[in-house]
């Protein structure tokens, strides 16, 4: 009997070799995690354009040190909402967590400042904005 | 390969790995393969912001 067993496992195991990993479930968490590397995308393209434009003498060392300074805690944020999302929590607490990190990506230069630049922080704000919707 | 590339590899390598089967566990129902890369990828992205700007404030002191 145990011999039958094993044969039948062992055809059942060999016969389809074909056998596909499913496809890819649009999970909430897969759609916010594509929307988080987004978002640390922006907020790498800020700091590189605010050096950038400081080195070409078109915005003060203090903005640039602002922000840098602001995304040194952004791009912290968006590493824990990654982590979030890769942990046990149940979607609804997930979202909870999420939700509370959001208002630390609060761009801090509120006055007149190059307008390239200002393109690169809008561009945070929406994708920050983009997970709240998720979240909410 | 350059041996600070792979230093760095063998230094990063066990959080993300870690990181990755971390993922799979709890979240079974998911496409490994996505994930595992979506993770590396934020992961890789704010590294290198982090070690941009302490290259640039190094290299210009505070104001």
């Amino acid at each position: 009997m145990k011999r039958v067993l094993i044969a039948c496992l062992l055809l059942s195991s060999c016969g389809n070799p074909t056998v596909q990993t499913p496809a890819p479930p649009n999970s909430p968490q897969t759609q916010v995690l594509n929307i988080d590397k987004t978002l640390a995308d922006s907020i790498n393209a800020a700091v590189k354009t605010a050096i950038s434009l400081r080195n070409q003498g078109q915005v003060s060392a203090a903005d640039v040190n602002t922000i840098e300074n602001w995304a040194k805690a952004a791009a912290i944020l968006d590493d824990q909402i990654a982590t979030e999302l890769g942990s046990a929590d149940p979607w609804t607490v997930q979202k909870q967590k999420i939700l509370l990190l959001l208002p630390g990506f609060q761009i801090p230069i509120t006055g007149t400042i190059n307008q390239t630049l200002a393109a690169s922080l809008a561009a945070v704000t929406t994708t920050v904005n983009l997970i709240r919707a998720q979240v909410q | 390969m350059n041996p600070a590339i792979v230093a760095l590899l063998i230094q990063e390598a066990p959080v993300l790995i870690a990181d990755i089967v971390a993922l799979f566990r709890k979240h079974p129902a998911l496409t490994p393969d996505v994930l595992a890369a979506l993770v590396v990828a934020v992961h890789a992205v704010n590294k290198d912001t982090l070690d941009t700007i302490a290259a640039d404030q190094a290299a210009h002191p505070n104001p």
